[in-house]
């Protein structure tokens, strides 16, 4: 049984996802405590030039595009998130808009989390996205 | 009981043609029945760029149909095709279930999309059944 939580957030960020290419990171949770995933966040820059010249698009639109396909792996059990790589628009929210898991996510401490962006986009380069895991640390 | 979230996606890789219809199988896993919670949705007219229409928060393709079938009872879960606008939505504003539906496991769900534009190609669409795996162990 845990004696405590604490509000905790995981990033898992990735630089340049390439038109038509997957790009991985392994997010390493820590060891002090399990992780209870509650909200799965993502955003994504069209462009890290100066903002003022950005197109509308890419601030009004919710920073989720539909060719950003996301998939989790929890490498310790072999476990996936989805049944495949699957659009951020469907399963990412924001701060403002939040995407609420139906059911909590638990993640034990030191689990080594597979993270895969697929850009299905064939004209377009992402500079930066982030995934980002909102939850609870779980203390023993 | 043990639950566990999970998200099924019925994935349309070769988009729905104007005009036509496609079928997608998703299997469900042998291991557990799921509850289905909330469905989400994402398209892409153009899959060489971004789109305004695609990427605008809560954009929608009223003229797009879906009809879900489930295996596991023998029959649909509609009485007809029912417009995605009225089944899915986004992740930021999901389409949320009055209550879990079940879906047995080792069954399938057969989701159909029909395009009823008539010169509008989808290149790319998937939709997401968002819920939990539950199992007795």
């Amino acid at each position: 049984m845990y004696k405590g939580s604490s509000l905790f957030w995981y990033n898992a960020p990735f630089r340049t996802l390439l038109q038509s290419s997957e790009q991985s990171f392994t997010l390493q949770t820590q060891s002090d405590a399990d992780f209870e995933c509650q909200y799965l966040m993502s955003n994504a820059c069209l462009s890290l030039d100066n903002v003022t010249t950005f197109p509308t698009d890419t601030i009004l639109n919710g920073l989720h595009y539909s060719g950003i396909l996301l998939q989790v792996v929890d490498e310790n059990s072999g476990d996936r998130w989805f049944s495949e790589p699957t659009s951020m628009v469907n399963v990412c929210g924001t701060a403002q808009c939040p995407s609420v898991l139906p059911q909590t996510k638990l993640i034990s401490r030191s689990t080594s989390l597979h993270v895969t962006l697929i850009n299905l986009y064939t004209g377009r380069d992402f500079p930066l996205l982030n995934i980002t895991f909102f939850g609870r640390k779980l203390y023993t | 009981m043990r639950k566990k979230f999970y998200g099924y996606t019925a994935s349309f890789d070769s988009g729905v043609p104007a005009a036509g219809q496609v079928t997608v199988n998703v299997p469900i896993d042998k291991g557990s029945n799921f509850e289905f919670i909330k469905g989400t949705s994402a398209i892409q007219t153009d899959v060489s760029d971004i789109v305004t229409i695609d990427t605008i928060l809560g954009r929608q393709f009223p003229a797009l149909r879906v009809w879900v079938y489930d295996t596991g009872r023998g029959a649909y879960i509609t009485d007809k095709p029912v417009s995605i606008v009225n089944m899915f939505g986004t992740a930021q504003y999901p389409g949320i279930l009055a209550e879990p539906l079940l879906i047995l496991a080792g069954s399938g769900l057969n989701v159909t999309v029909f395009n009823d534009y008539p010169a509008d190609a989808m290149d790319f669409i998937q939709l997401t059944f968002l819920g939990r795996k539950v199992s007795v162990r």
